[in-house]
């Protein structure tokens, strides 16, 4: 950040016609210039984001939603059980959640879908395909939050005569805290944080590459690098999904680098209440915040505890894939959500995490 | 014609194109006429149309359909990686009971056939080939009229050894299964070694490291056993390039003697996976003030998966990823036989 200016989200620079300023606008940072985003590798998570500041918000805390209730359980219950593709968006140009314009979206995204089925992208030949937008319930939880939209794609696939869907998508974000457009150019876009979609391979780029091309934004996955799955390992494997039944144990796997001929992976799992156990020993269940140096302990507790077993040193490999009661997550941007009720609090992370990559640009 | 239809399409999705002339003449059901007629140029679904109308055409329906499963045998012998195989070790010889050793398949897939006719369906077929000196089985136990790859089991058994490797079966026919085999070798019971894996001559290289020895007595020229595997392990890039130099060559020397005193020095057989069940006092507590030692165990389930675990092992160790004195669990796998572990704490007396 160069010298002099602040980081509140109001000053970050909207005011040129286009949503963001250019980077080489900024003159005497310390930084090296780059055309990415910084990776989080590579950041100390303290300093980073000022506005969490090292920490990250608890998953039972108090949401600032309207309503807490089991009925949002079962609108959200859609998310569960399901393997998703996480993205992240650039705001949204000219984007409406009125009703006629979703009917509208409907009709031009059907007729792309159409278009790419003539041209033989589908593997599946004959993927005929109607589009739907509409409001997704449950995900709006403050005034900031943009209407959360569902597409779904219908259709038959090859010679089948019944209607199944080919494609869901969300597009939401959950608990926005602060907005990152500026005034001047707020009532032109709509920012959307995250994009869920469970889809094929092809049906999937057709969507985003209509996306992107309509709304003249930018959509690239969601990755996450081993420090956020490390983060997401110590804020969710300290809750468990239901007290009434078994829960699932809480797995870390490794990659084991490549030149280490023979082995791939090393997939660590533990018991639920076990993990549960070592983490009540480091973070303070009445706190509602946990720090790096929480999470820092507590990841390397366990990797001591597997040192001492077989003396294989897992802070020398990455994390690939993190799984606990609530959720399984891959580096890649996979996404699998076991509970209904905790949809909202891993949906509002992910918007956090989508947010600072964009902030950070 | 329509159960031989539908083993030949299962063969045939099982081949791949390069192996398929080579095994349809291997087969030898088709004469030489039959077998210039087809063109193997071609797609495999157009092979496959030609063979099932030379199967047709010969009207000799129990034949056709013994040799339609002798070929999906010779599929599964050809890609015996693409079957899970679970090692059993034969236990409690039956008392008055021959030493029921055939090395003849013939006889081998007659006594078999007995037994499975006692506790199965008639239409429950065997078929046996011999194979790198090991009798290959299929049997097809069937629920239904039509062909399911679920009802076919495979076992391969390398004679004068005192176990055999299956592959999957359903649980419903587990004790008639397991009946059958029990009275074909003489024996009263079949426990599974917790081994298992993709290899199958790993799998019984070290199921013999753990049995140790054949009907015969401990064999003193173990070179001759037709799965052990003799080849010395690839030697490490520094150890090829003579013009690489190490900066830290003692430590790297010491390293590279301690893992061939744990290891020896030849490949270690094929595993796909270690599993350790672990129960253990909890280790980690080294950073960690008020650690809640209520006694109990921490549970935790650990597996390395990799097209070769136990060579990963060991390089892990030459890679410095794992420190040295390896643990005993992770050493001694080979001798131990099993790739299922438990560990727990020694309870204090």
């Amino acid at each position: 950040m160069a010298p002099g200016e602040t980081s509140t989200s109001t000053n970050r620079c909207m005011t040129t016609p286009q949503t963001f300023k250019s980077r080489l606008s900024h003159r005497f940072t310390p930084k090296r210039f780059t055309p990415y985003g910084r990776t989080p590798q590579s950041r100390r998570i303290s300093t980073a984001v000022p506005t969490t500041r090292g920490r990250r918000k608890n998953v039972h805390t108090r949401t600032k939603s309207r309503s807490d209730s089991s009925s949002e359980a079962e609108d959200l219950k859609g998310f569960t059980n399901v393997t998703w593709r996480v993205y992240k968006l650039s705001p949204l140009y000219k984007f409406s959640s009125a009703p006629k314009d979703l009917k509208r979206y409907g009709q031009l995204l059907s007729s792309c879908v159409e278009a790419a089925n003539q041209k033989g992208l589908f593997v599946e030949n004959n993927v005929s395909g109607k589009a739907l937008f509409c409001v997704q319930e449950g995900l709006k939880k403050t005034a900031d939050d943009p209407d959360a939209i569902q597409i779904l794609v219908k259709g038959k696939k090859g010679l089948g005569t019944v209607d199944t869907v080919i494609l869901t998508a969300t597009l939401c974000g959950v608990e926005m805290e602060g907005d990152l457009l500026v005034p001047d150019v707020k009532g032109h876009f709509t920012y959307y944080p995250v994009l869920l979609v469970k889809s094929t391979v092809a049906m999937t780029d057709v969507l985003i590459t209509w996306l992107m091309r309509h709304f003249d934004c930018k959509i690239s996955p969601l990755v996450f690098p081993p420090v956020y799955m490390a983060w997401m390992i110590a804020m969710w494997s300290g809750a468990l999904a239901n007290t009434n039944r078994k829960n699932k144990p809480v797995e870390l796997v490794y990659q084991v680098p490549s030149e280490c001929e023979g082995i791939k992976k090393i997939t660590y799992t533990i018991e639920a209440a076990d993990c549960l156990r070592v983490w009540n020993s480091i973070h303070d269940s009445k706190s509602d915040m946990f720090t790096e140096e929480e999470m820092s302990t507590f990841i390397s507790s366990l990797e001591e505890h597997f040192y001492s077993l077989f003396r294989v040193k897992l802070n020398a490999m990455q994390l690939s894939c993190v799984g606990t009661s609530l959720c399984y997550i891959g580096r890649d941007g996979i996404l699998k959500i076991y509970s209904a009720e905790h949809v909202s609090c891993i949906l509002r992370h992910l918007t956090e995490l989508s947010m600072e990559h964009f902030s950070l640009v | 014609m329509g159960f031989i239809a539908d083993v030949l399409k299962s063969c045939f999705s099982r081949l791949k194109v390069a192996d398929l002339e080579q095994l349809i003449r291997q087969w030898g059901y088709l004469n030489n006429d039959e077998l210039s007629q087809l063109d193997f140029s071609k797609s495999k679904l157009c092979v496959f149309r030609d063979v099932l109308s030379f199967c047709e055409d010969k009207k000799r329906h129990k034949e056709a359909l013994r040799k339609v499963n002798d070929l999906d045998l010779m599929c599964t012998v050809k890609n015996s990686t693409k079957k899970k195989w679970t090692m059993y070790k034969l236990q409690d010889k039956k008392s008055g009971s021959k030493e029921n050793w055939y090395s003849d398949p013939e006889k081998f897939k007659r006594k078999l056939q007995q037994q499975v006719d006692l506790y199965f369906d008639s239409a429950a077929s065997v078929s046996v080939t011999l194979q790198d000196g090991a009798l290959w089985c299929r049997l097809y136990l069937p629920s239904g009229n039509h062909f399911m790859t679920a009802n076919a089991v495979y076992l391969i058994h390398y004679p004068n050894s005192h176990c055999f490797a299956i592959s999957a079966f359903k649980v419903s026919v587990q004790n008639f299964l397991f009946q059958c085999l029990s009275n074909l070798f003489g024996y009263h019971t079949l426990t599974s070694m917790n081994l298992s894996g993709l290899q199958y001559k790993s799998l019984f290289q070290l199921a013999f490291n753990k049995l140790g020895e054949t009907s015969f007595g401990k064999l003193s020229d173990v070179q001759s056993l037709p799965f052990i595997s003799r080849r010395k392990r690839k030697a490490e890039e520094i150890e090829r390039e003579p013009n690489l130099r190490s900066e830290d060559v003692a430590m790297k020397r010491h390293r590279s003697l301690s893992l061939e005193a744990a290891f020896g020095e030849y490949q270690q057989p094929v595993l796909e996976s270690l599993r350790f069940k672990v129960e253990a006092k909890f280790m980690g507590k080294k950073n960690i003030e008020n650690f809640q030692d209520n006694g109990e165990p921490f549970r935790c389930c650990v597996k390395f998966e990799g097209p070769s675990v136990l060579d990963g092992v060991r390089n892990l160790a030459s890679c410095g990823l794992a420190n040295e004195p390896l643990p005993k669990h992770l050493l001694r796998v080979n001798s131990l036989g099993t790739n299922n572990f438990v560990l727990k704490s020694k309870e204090k007396s």
